[in-house]
């Protein structure tokens, strides 16, 4: 480029010349690298795939500093065939090394294979169901690998083997290994490019159509994760490798996600990240362009129905982020309620625990009958229940409340679902209540929820070793979340929030696991948490306190006529210390004691000038983790006359019954 | 009609050893059940939340209990006694019967010999025909059970509930009665010889005035039912305790003066069909 004179006008004018001719070169570089996706080619039921759309360049801008590691990098084209429900790949993904010692294979997660048919891993641990949507019959899904190259075109596609670490069974083909030609170094990377297929089911277990609706989750080949050395306190690196079980969901690394996504040209595309540019429609077809970085998935969902609308959102702790809502158009009435949950859950978790560090946050709304696909969450995109009834209750923000609370617990502190999946479930269902609490006055009912703990077991186990989705979900979500409160209502709501402040601050962007929660818990409140966690989170044990037995008999006190009353407590699950007594005498009189708890029974003797009317362990409910109140409380004695009448009116029921029935 | 109900009165007083064996085997089995009802009642009663405790104490106990019953074993002990006394009941009751029926078709001999005459040669009919009974009665429990049950827990009131209770009370009562009143033909057809089918067919054509005699008897013994019942409530103690166990001898009179005025019709309505 020429460099003008600095004098005079003669220099001005060359000036501005020299600065349009920069812009003019500007705007053709940029019109150049931004081409035209190439028209979709038509094609029949081949086996070959038409060429999907090129995988995008990231984006030119000057970057700030990364907030993860950066682990794994892809770069995908996919294009989504709703007439055959299909999904066309390609990808370029590279991974960094992470670790010390040279690596010879790499292993990637093909999720979608798990619902290929009812003999894998996730249907015979399921029974082809989760939560309460079903799969629907010959309704079945695949990803299928159909190329893998090196980077220099060389043919890898012979050196995959499917792998089954859990169980063995070889009906499962979720997890796969690739052995590479060479080993990847430690700080170097080997660069891998792949082209797939995945056969779309009918929404279930997160992914799949509803009508027009398609919900891609798990859609892509994915890298395992890599855990160096130390990591969630492993002794040696190494890969973290599950199949996809019936109750577990996923854990990757953290990297950069550059998609292109191809859908017919009336849809709308909600993805993780934030658009590179608007969408380009022609022949069609629609292509968009997402990026993402310092994320560990890439979800996106399309439906031609969806109502768009987007809002931006900073307030004093966050600092500025696009709310992008996909509404079904049966709940276009009910878009402020969803913007509101959003707006006031991002803003209370980023005030509670750390800023949102995102620039979007997407909520897609499933259509009636997406069931399979809603309530999920992935970085920066989130479902919300789908749009079956017009007017619903509380539910739709409690669920927007979870899954960005998702966002802390998952999406930013990564933790590994699969073998700790209380880390983010009960976490999420513990910000949830307190979002539910503070922004819409609904109080939580902790002893009618911990009633319902009927199996409870150790909360830090994998996934699939709980009995059923039943009792995965009873401890996961519930106990764990009864576990958090129990903390909570022992060190106060502002030392929790320190807590899980510390917390997050520490493992964002990273890997912790319970030990390191543990860790931040002692170290906030400079005690020692070890008991507490040996029987309620590694151990699977409630609280069961109750009052045995009473015997009362008359005695004499200093000459005068009194009573004396025994009573007998019992601990029949954990301890907790300290544990309230409440005692009433006929008199109306009132007596407190405490215990620690601690021994098997315990056993009170009373004088008292009148005799005991009933006896209470607990009576203001403190334990939070005691799951059995109706032990908690004995009468001395009951009323006989309502004790006849109780009986005389239950027996003549029955025996109504049986004369009806039996003459 | 007035004559089948009266002749009927007379015919069941003139069974007292009828009226003595029913009476014996209620007062057993309702003392056993009362004994069963007493234990889980006062399990109950000793753990119920004193009213010194809000409200929500007792929602929890009641929803706690739900739980309790239905998703762990707690009520499995329970369904296993009741399962016995049906079982007692099933085992029992039909060869008794087999003997009041076998008295009333043969009016001459002595009581005794009849009787057990009847058990031994319709014990085991009898006791068929019950257990068959029993799971047709049950049936309609399939669809009534879950509906009450959702329509419980959609109750705002206990006027709702009520509103909501009776006529499937009702329903049921009147289904069982229907299904009792025909096996109860059938019983009389395999006494008298004549078949069970028969017995059946002849409930069938005339169920009208089989109906309105069973609503007559049914009437009375309800009216005396509730005046014990109100005075059981009243007095409280060991009264009405006495009084519940010394019921079913009325019980007792009632019912075989149901089986006789029915078992009047039949005869006349045979009668009149083997002469033409």
């Amino acid at each position: 480029m020429m460099r003008p004179p600095i004098t005079g006008r003669t220099a001005g004018w060359r000036r501005t010349a020299a600065a349009i001719l920069v812009l003019v070169l500007l705007a053709a570089a940029a019109m150049l690298t931004n081409r035209e996706a190439p028209e979709a080619p038509v094609h029949g039921p081949a086996q070959q795939p038409p060429p999907p759309p090129d995988a995008a360049e990231a984006p030119v801008k000057p970057k700030p500093a990364p907030l993860s590691r950066h682990v794994a990098e892809y770069h995908i084209g996919v294009r989504y065939d709703a007439g055959e429900q299909t999904l066309w790949g390609e990808q370029t993904v590279t991974w960094k090394h992470p670790g010390e010692k040279a690596a010879g294979e790499l292993y990637f997660h093909l999720y979608p294979n798990a619902f290929s048919s009812m003999d894998t891993t996730f249907m015979k641990e399921s029974g082809g169901r989760l939560r309460n949507s079903k799969m629907k019959d010959g309704s079945f899904a695949a990803m299928e690998l159909l190329t893998v190259k090196s980077n220099d075109g060389e043919d890898l596609t012979h050196r995959l083997q499917f792998v089954r670490p859990d169980d063995g069974n070889p009906a499962d083909r979720t997890l796969v290994r690739l052995r590479l030609p060479a080993p990847v170094e430690p700080g170097g990377s080997v660069t891998l490019r792949m082209t797939f297929r995945v056969k779309l089911p009918h929404a279930f277990a997160r992914m799949g159509t509803a009508g027009d609706f398609v919900m891609a989750g798990q859609w892509f080949p994915k890298l395992a994760a890599y855990e160096t050395a130390g990591t969630r306190r492993r002794g040696e690196e190494g890969w973290n490798l599950h199949q996809y079980h019936g109750n577990s969901e996923f854990y990757a690394d953290f990297g950069i996600y550059s998609v292109t996504i191809q859908v017919p040209e009336n849809y709308t595309v909600a993805a993780t990240g934030f658009p590179v540019r608007s969408p380009a429609a022609s022949g069609g077809v629609k292509t968009y362009r997402f990026y993402a970085e310092d994320v560990h998935d890439f979800a996106w969902a399309a439906s031609p129905d969806f109502i768009y609308h987007e809002e931006k959102f900073a307030d004093k702790h966050v600092p500025g982020v696009k709310i992008k809502l996909y509404l079904d158009p049966a709940h276009r009435h009910l878009r402020d309620r969803y913007m509101t949950a959003a707006k006031r859950s991002l803003s209370r978790y980023s005030e509670w625990y750390g800023p949102y560090p995102y620039s979007t946050l997407s909520i897609v709304v499933p259509p009636r009958g997406g069931d399979g696909a809603a309530g999920m969450e992935y970085p920066t995109l989130i479902t919300a229940w789908e749009a079956s009834t017009e007017r619903p209750g509380l539910e739709l923000e409690r669920v927007v409340a979870h899954e960005i609370a998702h966002q802390y617990w998952y999406g930013i502190v990564a933790s590994n679902e699969m073998e700790e999946a209380w880390l983010d479930e009960a976490f999420a269902s513990y910000s949830e209540m307190r979002l539910m609490q503070a922004e819409y006055d609904v109080k939580p009912d902790p002893p009618l929820e911990a009633s319902r703990i009927l199996s409870p077991a150790p909360l830090n186990q994998p996934a699939w070793r709980y009995a059923d989705h039943a009792h995965y979900a009873e401890n996961v979500y519930t106990r764990g979340k009864l576990v958090l409160l129990a903390i909570e209502r022992e060190i106060g709501e502002k030392a929790m929030d320190e807590v899980l402040r510390r917390y997050y601050e520490r493992w964002k962007f990273k890997h912790p696991s319970t030990a390191d929660f543990l860790d931040a818990l002692e170290e906030t409140t400079g005690r020692s948490w070890k008991p507490f966690f040996e029987q309620f989170v590694y151990g699977g044990r409630m609280l069961d306190y109750a009052v045995e037995r009473i015997r009362v008999r008359p005695v004499r006190q200093n000459g005068q006529p009194a009573y004396e009353n025994i009573v007998t407590v019992v601990r029949r699950g954990g301890y907790d210390d300290p544990v309230e007594l409440l005692f009433r005498f006929e008199d109306g009189s009132e007596v407190r004691r405490t215990w620690d708890g601690r021994s098997e029974s315990k056993t009170f003797r009373l004088i008292a000038p009148a005799p005991l009317d009933w006896a209470a362990v607990d009576p203001d409910q403190r334990l939070v983790l005691e799951n059995r109140h109706f032990n908690n409380i004995l009468h001395a004695d009951i009323d006989e006359t309502w004790k006849i009448r109780w009986n005389l009116a239950l027996s003549r029921a029955v025996e109504a019954v049986f004369a009806w029935m039996f003459g | 009609m007035k004559r089948f109900l009266i002749g009927g009165f007379h015919a069941a007083r003139r069974q007292p050893l009828a009226i003595g064996a029913l009476f014996l085997f209620h007062f057993f089995w309702s003392m056993l059940l009362y004994r069963a009802v007493e234990e889980r009642v006062v399990n109950v009663m000793r753990r119920f939340p004193p009213p010194q405790f809000p409200g929500e104490r007792v929602e929890l106990f009641l929803n706690e209990s739900a739980v309790l019953l239905f998703k762990s074993g707690l009520a499995v002990p329970t369904l296993l006694t009741l399962a016995v006394f049906a079982a007692v009941r099933l085992a029992v009751v039909p060869l008794l019967h087999a003997g009041v029926f076998e008295s009333l078709h043969r009016v001459n001999g002595p009581r005794g010999t009849v009787f057990i005459e009847g058990i031994r040669r319709h014990g085991g009919a009898f006791a068929l025909l019950a257990l068959l009974r029993a799971a047709l009665t049950a049936v309609p429990l399939i669809w009534a059970i879950p509906y009450g049950w959702s329509r419980l827990l959609k109750a705002d009131s206990a006027v709702s509930l009520a509103a909501a209770a009776l006529p499937l009370l009702a329903g049921l009562a009147v289904y069982g009665g229907l299904i009792k009143l025909l096996f109860m033909y059938m019983q009389f057809g395999k006494t008298a010889g004549t078949g069970m089918l028969r017995g059946l067919w002849l409930a069938v054509r005339r169920l009208l005035p089989v109906c309105l005699i069973a609503l007559a008897v049914s009437a009375a013994a309800l009216l005396a039912g509730a005046l014990v019942f109100a005075a059981s409530l009243a007095w409280a103690g060991f009264a009405a305790l006495a009084l519940h166990l010394a019921y079913p001898v009325i019980k007792m009179l009632f019912k075989v003066w149901d089986i006789s005025a029915q078992h009047q019709y039949f005869r006349e309505a045979q009668g009149r069909q083997t002469a033409g």
